[in-house]
């Protein structure tokens, strides 16, 4: 039976015998990290405890918590579905010390009133750090640029418009330039609606009968954006990431020299649009499942380094807007407790190291918004995240920290689990063994 | 077997035709050469019935059909009340020009209101691929398609290879041209399974904007162009194309489909001499086929619609059998 501990304040903890995963040196051998006054106070072999806690944790890494790239948190508007409180939990217990939330609610984040609310909101719970997107434009309508300056003053950290389409290039490029003198990136969702489906094109969807959106919907964007990049001399990152086409791209054009990173999502590492034989709407995406040339394209891209990031794509629905027809069904599932279960899945199938995994979740989304690196070091603030990788647990109502339950893993087995998260030396996640 | 209906009570089926278990009807995909033939078999003996003078057997007294349409239809839905009603089913029905889709009642909250006054099975049509599927992990009575979106017309597709197999005998090798809008076509679909599974050799044909992706996956010969399919077919099916594809960019006009794609005599005779000409309606005359072979002596077309009664008696009654209703008498 294992419970989720109350937080408590600022405890002096001595984890004992993890492997510490640091991004310039790699994987550890096990050693001892003593936490105190919220920053990391000594590393060694066998330190005594010294009235601190001690936390078993051989077998365990130790590293910097996660940081996400883009979840949906709802608040404002939908917190029926999720609120900044619930999904600072569902992102400790995930082991994500900080994640972005998109600019998708109602109303939407396009002005810097709506940033400084979700960041006064997710401050007075501080259980995680919450990274606002900026809108691309006003009301995520793809016309008139958002206020950009404003919202980055106000602390958003970059600029997109969720999962609405730019369908005009030349407010692309008037996004990526201006974004550029605030020095923030703009988050490219790739999609061409006018090829839009509610599925991946072929014989998947010529078998289920169900709209289909080819593979070039999301590539032709993908080849838009990256010239619009290279002429603007801006940063641009691809949120979602799902053809073998758009790996290609990207990597062709980052020998150019084009300032662009990517992410993916663990479903479109794991499942192809076979899965959704079941017609199960948990799996519907904006940016839909595709072929396994697809799915192996992306894992080739994250181990090569073109694909820099795993994001968890978080995205709460209420059940009404998953109990109906696949075509009605609101895309996204929710995300941030499974991530990493999932992806140690892929490391257990061979299809990435842990080492790899890790990257992916730690450091390259720190690179991706320009955060200082991951490093775990004496005199570093203790935000960190122990992991087990092969404890089994499932995600039910005992476990999700979420306010909605719209996944396909609800309920099953997973393997790997964050077992304690620190925020600033704060526990704001812990599952204890009985 | 008794000669006259009304004498039978309580009894199975005309005949000691193979039982088919089918707990649902969702899709030809899901069945085996076999099953479909048993089906075949059974749905032979029901059109014997719909022969005689008193059109009517006793075995689903008792059992209440509903029939959930959720789409606009009235041949297949008329076909399936009148099945209903020859094997002495209650009917009832529900029909609702829009879906979830328009934010009124769910077609869950719906089904399982409609369930609450105790159907034993429902036929649903739905303009959504996958929703009967949906509605058998909701309620807990036997569920038929009456048609999915572009995914399959099961029955429809039972009936085209009950329609084929009296004109040509076995299917076995048989090639059957397959003709029209095949991307937006269930009908298509479940005629690919099914016919597939009966061991005909089964080529689609249309324009390319109306051929799905992976099409061939499904185990059938895809062309471009109608000739092909049409040189030396045993049977053509011509779909029915919709007018509104025009506004979606897939053909140009209904003109100019007719010239390249529509069924003409002349066309006509590319395939085997007598080959049957079988059509789903509702027919576009003049557009995916010539008046002249609609109304043709190669023509099958109300053969089809009165095999269809048969058809859906066979597979009413084998769903009834399969969840224990058959032969009810209480």
């Amino acid at each position: 039976m294992l419970l989720t501990a109350a937080p408590t304040n600022l405890p002096a903890l001595l984890i004992a015998g993890a492997r510490i995963y640091d991004p310039a040196r790699g994987l550890s051998d096990p050693i001892d990290v003593r936490v105190r006054q919220g920053h990391i106070a000594e590393i060694g072999a066998d330190l005594p405890d010294d009235g601190c806690e001690v936390v078993a944790a051989v077998g365990q890494v130790l590293c910097a918590g996660f940081v996400d790239l883009l979840a949906c948190a709802r608040e404002p508007g939908d917190e029926h579905e999720e609120d900044l409180c619930s999904l600072s939990d569902a992102a400790a217990a995930g082991g994500y010390v900080a994640v972005v939330v998109g600019p998708d609610t109602r109303p939407s984040n396009d002005d810097h009133a709506v940033t400084e609310l979700i960041l006064r909101r997710a401050r007075e719970y501080g259980r995680c750090e919450v990274l606002p997107q900026g809108a691309l434009s006003h009301r995520l309508q793809g016309q008139q640029l958002a206020p950009i300056g404003e919202m980055a003053e106000a602390g958003a950290v970059c600029f997109g418009d969720a999962d609405r389409p730019v369908t005009s290039a030349r407010l692309m490029r008037r996004a990526l330039e201006y974004a550029r003198s605030f020095h923030r990136p703009i988050f490219s969702h790739p999609m061409d609606p006018s090829l839009g489906g509610v599925m991946h094109e072929g014989a998947w969807s010529t078998r289920l009968g169900l709209r289909g959106s080819p593979a070039a919907a999301e590539a032709i964007i993908v080849a838009r954006d990256l010239m619009l990049a290279q002429l603007a001399r801006a940063q641009l990152h691809f949120i979602r990431l799902t053809t073998r086409r758009s790996v290609e791209l990207v990597r062709e054009a980052r020998r150019h020299g084009v300032a662009v990173t990517a992410s993916v999502t663990p479903w479109h590492l794991t499942y192809t649009a076979e899965a959704l034989r079941t017609y199960d709407p948990n799996l519907k995406f904006s940016q839909p499942l595709r072929d396994e040339a697809d799915r192996l394209a992306l894992l080739e891209g994250l181990r090569d380094g073109t694909i820099d990031a795993v994001c968890s794509d978080h995205a709460p629905e209420n059940v009404a807007d998953k109990c109906v027809e696949f075509d009605a069904a609101e895309p996204g599932a929710i995300g941030l407790q499974t991530v990493w279960p999932v992806l140690m899945d892929r490391v257990r199938a061979a299809e990435l190291t842990l080492e790899q995994a890790l990257h992916a979740l730690v450091e390259a989304p720190r690179r991706v918004l320009s955060l200082p690196s991951a490093s775990v070091s004496v005199g570093r603030a203790a935000s960190l995240a122990l992991l087990d990788l092969d404890a089994t647990w499932r995600l039910d109502a005992a476990t999700s920290r979420s306010r909605s339950r719209n996944t396909v893993l609800w309920g099953r087995e997973l393997r790997g689990r964050a077992v304690l998260t620190l925020l600033r030396g704060r526990i704001v996640h812990r599952v204890l063994a009985d | 077997m008794p000669t006259d209906a009304v004498t039978q009570t309580g009894s199975p089926p005309p005949t000691a035709a193979p039982r088919v278990a089918l707990r649902h009807l969702l899709g030809l995909e899901d069945l085996s050469g076999d099953q479909i033939t048993g089906i075949l078999d059974l749905a032979a003996q029901m059109k014997a019935v719909n022969a005689r003078r008193i059109k009517k057997l006793p075995t689903l007294r008792g059992v209440t059909v509903l029939t959930l349409f959720v789409e606009p239809s009235t041949r297949t839905r008329m076909s399936f009340e009148l099945a209903a009603k020859r094997l002495s089913a209650d009917v009832m029905s529900f029909s609702a020009a829009t879906s979830s889709l328009s934010k009124g009642e769910t077609l869950i909250d719906t089904a399982k209101n409609l369930e609450a006054m105790g159907p034993d099975l429902i036929v649903i049509r739905h303009g959504a691929a996958g929703a009967p599927r949906l509605l058998t992990q909701h309620v807990g009575c036997g569920v038929v398609s009456g048609g999915d979106g572009f995914h399959e017309h099961p029955t429809q597709g039972l009936l085209d290879a009950f329609t084929l197999r009296e004109k040509l005998g076995s299917l076995a090798g048989r090639k059957i041209a397959i003709v029209g809008d095949i991307l937006h076509s269930r009908v298509a679909r479940s005629n690919i399974w099914g016919l597939g599974k009966l061991g005909a050799d089964v080529h689609v044909a249309g324009p390319a904007t109306m051929l799905p992706a992976g099409i061939e996956d499904m185990g059938c010969t895809a062309h471009a162009r109608v000739e092909p399919a049409l040189e030396g077919a045993d049977a053509v099916m011509m779909l029915r194309v919709q007018r509104e594809r025009m506004d979606g960019g897939f053909f140009p006009s209904a003109h100019e489909f007719h010239r390249f794609f529509g069924l003409d005599e002349e066309r006509l005779k590319l395939c085997k001499p007598g080959a049957p000409v079988l059509h789903p309606g509702p027919m576009n005359r003049g557009v995916e086929i010539a008046p002249e072979v609609a109304d043709g002596p190669q023509s099958v077309i109300l053969e089809q619609v009165e095999n269809g009664v048969a058809v859906r008696m066979a597979v009413l009654y084998l769903v009834a059998a399969t969840h224990g209703l058959d032969g009810r008498v209480d």
